[in-house]
Parts: structure tokens; C-alpha cells; sequence
């Protein structure tokens, strides 16, 4: 039994009035693949005998924090007017609840963006990819969150709606802290818009992770560089997982600019990759592995986006 | 009892409608299991990664598990109750799955059978890497997977012959 309320809005504006209403207490529930499990973790953690069993109580990725059940949960993940993907104005637009295997598998986002695709085919298993949101995989905000490191690299658009009205975020401004978004009390994302890269843009995905399918990352990194010939003109380093959010590596991409792209120049900017990152210990590596790693994986991707080594 | 929050969804389950009263928080295999009796999904993980909970919701695979009941609501649901024909013929899948040993304990059998279905009807002709890729979602403790690729593969054979018969799919034929 629960007091909790579910409603399921037929129109974005039915959804802001509805988030309007009932906040503070309204969730937000799309794919469900996330918050479900987390709603659960909560409740063992006060009802049962399995409490403590996992991290904090609850959830055993230890990545997460244990969120009560709401008052009310607005189930948004069947709204059409904020489902798919479109081209608009050198743009991509993609819809906030458009699926994850939709992302992973559109053609018009392999041709243009091909790192969000490959983020999102990374993410979970093809089960999980079904339900997953693009837009829940940011409004969760974990700090290994598979579709965020190209989001940022690419520059995306996060666009937020409230009964208030709209407005627009760069992704490099979205994420605050552990788990912690701009996103405001009643607001919601509704999509992203992504400008499409230039001609002479290159980029690479790369998610260091203990098996191939089911795994939260140990450490990911996206590149997109802007190059003429081998010289990088601007480049964009984001990672997950080796800090409490998202986050990009500005040193890194500074250095970058400006220099012709090789091995050294590549590990030596690498380098500077540690004044960013933050990790912890967990089940999946050690501090130390993931400061190792995560340098050793921004030098390749750079290699690999500059099309001079390690293709796959 | 009905509480201010109880919903009355209907489920159409295995081609059948079920008229029921769910907690909003009610996961869809409790439903399915404890109130329709299909015990056919499994309740494994509990937190959608072993895939043991599998159903069709509109003729995809999802995790039942980590679904609200209520989330359904007016949806088309096939459990593995639903997947032999009504005289209890089986599929040519589930045929291949018992022919290959396929099948050890069963606890992720009828996941995996709704999966295999699911990619045969995407890609009639999957490679080796595409049926290992496709069933990911899907944990077997058992068979080390090697037979379970191998009913997936004969399943599709079978299907293709079906095809050349002439007995199959005319849109297919001229798609291709």
C-alpha cells in the first residue's frame, strides 16, 4: 500500500500543470529503468530486513542515493511532443523521452553524432536501452551517466519547460554537483538540441568498463575535435565517472588548440587531465586505476579522433 | 480494498483482457505472477539486470520487474504462457531451445525466449554476433550460452525455410 499518486498527463502542458500543482513531491518517472529500482531501494531500506544489505541501505551500485517514494509520480515517458529526432536549422533535435535504443540506433545521429550514439548503445543492456530515456539519463544525473560525456563534448542544449515557460542551458552549466542538476523545482527537461559538428569535426567514445554489456563505467571519456589537416582548432575532452558529475577538462582542451595532434603531443596534454578528475574507490577500480586509466584513454580517443592511431 | 489511490487498468494479456485494481506502486511481474497466476516470468534481480522478467509490452521486450502495473495501463502484454499456439504447439524457438539443450535450470528461459522471438522478427537472419549481442539483456547461469545461440540460429533457419516455402510474409519478399 502507498499514498503515493500516479498520473500519466496527455500533453506537455498537462505535465507542467501537473508538476506545477504538486511540487515540492511530484517526480518525474519516463523509462523507470533508474528511479523503480531506487523507489525500491528506499522502501527495503525502511520496511524490511534487507536493509543495510546494500550501500546506504538499498541500492548495491553504491552510486546512488536512496530517494523516497514521491507523492505523486507524472509518468511522462509516453508523450509524443517530446519523443524523436530531427535535423532543424544546423541543429539536431532530439526529444527528451525518446529511448535510449532509438538514440543508439538512429541513422541520423550515427552520420552526424556518432559518439552520443555509441554512449547510448553503451548504456545498460538491450532491455534496459528499450525503456532508458535520454532525458532520464540526465535527469538522474549520475556521475556515470553514459549519454553525458558526448553531450558535453558535443556542446548540446539542454531545453527545460515550466508552467512558468522555457528556457535553455548549455549542458557545461547543467550539472551542479553529485547528483545535483539546474533543473528546477518544476521544471523538466524536454530535449536537447545539438549543434551539428563541422565538416572538419572528428570525435570518439570510449567507456572503460568490466564486461561489455550491464556495466555501469569505470571511467568514459568523448572527444570532438575541430581539425584543419593534423592541426586541432578546438577541442572538446568530457568524461564520466572520475569525479561527482560529469564534467569536461578544460586544461586538456586548451592545450590542445592550436598544436598539431601526435603521440606525444597527445599524452603530454593528457596529462593535464588529472587536475580535473576527482574519483573514488568502488567495486568497479580504485582511485589510482581510474586516474591511470582516464589519461590513458583521453590520449587515445585524441589519437583516435585526429585519425592517426588505434581505429577500430 | 479500493484505497483513494488504487487505478483500475486493463491489461490485455496473451491476447486476453484483464480488468484489475493495482497499488500505483505495483510492479507489473506481481501483477502477472500474483494476480493472473503466470508464473512464467520470473522474479530474478529485482533491479532489471539478469532479464529473467521478461514480457512483450506491445510486442517488446521489457523488464516487468522495474515496470509500474499501472505504466500499462491499456497496453498489450505476452508473457511466455502466450508464445505456443492455443493447441499448445510450440514455436519453432522453442522447439530449437529444448532439441539444443538450451534449457538447464529454466529460470531465464522464458526471457530469453520472448527475446529470441523479438530479434527473429527485427532480423530473420541474425549473424552469430547479432544473437549474442540481442540477448545481452539476458543472464544464463547454466549453459555457457553456446546452446542457446545455437536455437537461435537453427530457430531462424527454420523460419527461413518457412519462408521459401512460400507459406511466409509477401511484404518481406518484396521489401527486400
Amino acid at each position: 500500500m502507498t499514498d503515493m499518486r500516479y498520473m500519466r498527463p496527455r500533453s506537455l502542458k498537462e505535465a507542467l500543470e501537473m508538476l506545477g500543482e504538486h511540487s515540492p513531491g511530484a517526480k518525474l518517472l519516463a523509462g523507470g529503468t533508474d528511479l523503480i529500482p531506487l523507489f525500491r531501494a528506499a522502501r527495503y531500506s525502511s520496511e524490511s530486513s534487507l536493509a543495510g544489505l546494500g550501500s546506504a541501505g538499498g541500492c548495491k551500485c553504491g552510486d546512488c542515493r536512496i530517494v523516497p517514494f514521491p507523492d505523486v509520480l507524472v509518468d511522462v515517458g509516453g508523450l509524443d511532443e517530446i519523443k524523436g529526432i530531427r535535423r532543424s536549422d544546423g541543429f539536431l533535435e532530439v526529444g527528451a523521452a525518446t529511448v535510449i535504443a532509438d538514440i543508439a540506433s538512429d541513422p541520423l545521429l550515427n552520420e552526424e553524432v556518432p559518439i552520443l550514439a555509441a554512449g547510448a548503445g553503451s548504456i545498460g543492456n538491450p532491455l534496459i536501452r528499450n525503456r532508458a530515456t535520454i532525458g532520464g539519463n540526465l535527469a538522474s544525473a549520475a556521475p556515470c551517466a553514459d549519454t553525458a560525456p558526448p553531450l558535453l563534448a558535443l556542446d548540446a542544449i539542454v531545453q527545460l519547460a515550466s508552467p512558468e515557460g522555457r528556457r535553455q542551458i548549455p549542458i557545461a552549466d547543467y550539472f551542479l554537483e553529485y547528483r545535483t542538476t539546474s533543473i528546477r523545482e518544476t521544471e523538466m527537461i524536454t530535449g536537447l538540441l545539438i549543434p551539428i559538428p563541422s565538416e572538419r569535426s572528428a570525435g570518439s567514445f570510449e567507456k572503460v568498463r568490466l564486461r561489455r554489456s550491464g556495466a555501469i563505467s569505470v571511467a568514459s571519456v568523448a572527444v570532438m575535435l575541430e581539425l584543419d589537416a593534423a592541426t586541432c582548432l578546438k577541442a572538446r575532452i568530457a568524461l564520466g565517472s572520475v569525479a561527482p558529475i560529469p564534467l569536461r577538462a578544460a586544461a586538456v582542451e586548451r592545450a590542445l588548440e592550436g598544436r598539431r595532434i601526435e603521440g606525444e603531443v597527445a599524452r603530454a596534454c593528457s596529462r593535464l587531465v588529472q587536475q580535473h578528475i576527482s574519483p573514488i574507490d568502488d567495486i568497479r577500480g580504485s582511485a589510482d586505476y581510474r586516474r591511470w586509466v582516464t589519461e590513458a584513454v583521453v590520449a587515445r580517443n585524441i589519437l583516435k579522433s585526429a585519425g592517426i592511431e588505434g581505429t577500430d | 480494498m479500493l484505497t483513494t489511490c488504487s487505478s483500475a487498468i486493463v491489461l490485455t494479456v496473451n491476447g486476453e483482457d484483464h480488468m484489475l485494481v493495482v497499488e500505483p506502486n505495483e510492479l507489473l511481474i506481481n501483477v502477472l505472477r500474483n494476480e493472473l497466476g503466470l508464473t512464467g516470468a520470473k522474479y530474478g534481480c529485482g533491479t532489471g539486470q539478469c532479464g529473467a522478467c521478461t514480457v512483450l509490452v506491445d510486442g517488446e521486450p521489457v523488464l516487468s520487474c522495474i515496470t509500474l502495473a499501472v505504466a500499462v495501463d491499456g497496453k498489450e502484454i505476452t508473457t511466455i504462457e502466450g508464445v505456443a499456439g492455443a493447441d499448445g504447439e510450440l514455436q519453432p524457438v522453442q522447439e530449437e531451445f529444448l532439441h539444443e539443450n538450451a534449457i538447464q535450470c529454466g529460470f531465464c528461459t522464458p526471457g530469453m525466449i520472448l527475446v529470441a522471438g523479438d530479434l527473429l522478427k527485427r532480423n530473420p537472419h541474425p549473424s552469430e554476433a547479432e544473437i549474442r549481442h540481442h540477448i545481452k539483456g539476458n543472464i544464463c547461469r547454466c549453459t555457457g550460452y553456446n546452446g542457446i545461440v545455437r536455437a537461435i540460429q537453427k530457430a531462424a533457419a527454420r523460419q527461413g525455410e518457412l519462408r521459401s516455402d512460400g507459406i511466409a510474409d509477401r511484404e518481406e519478399a518484396v521489401s527486400r
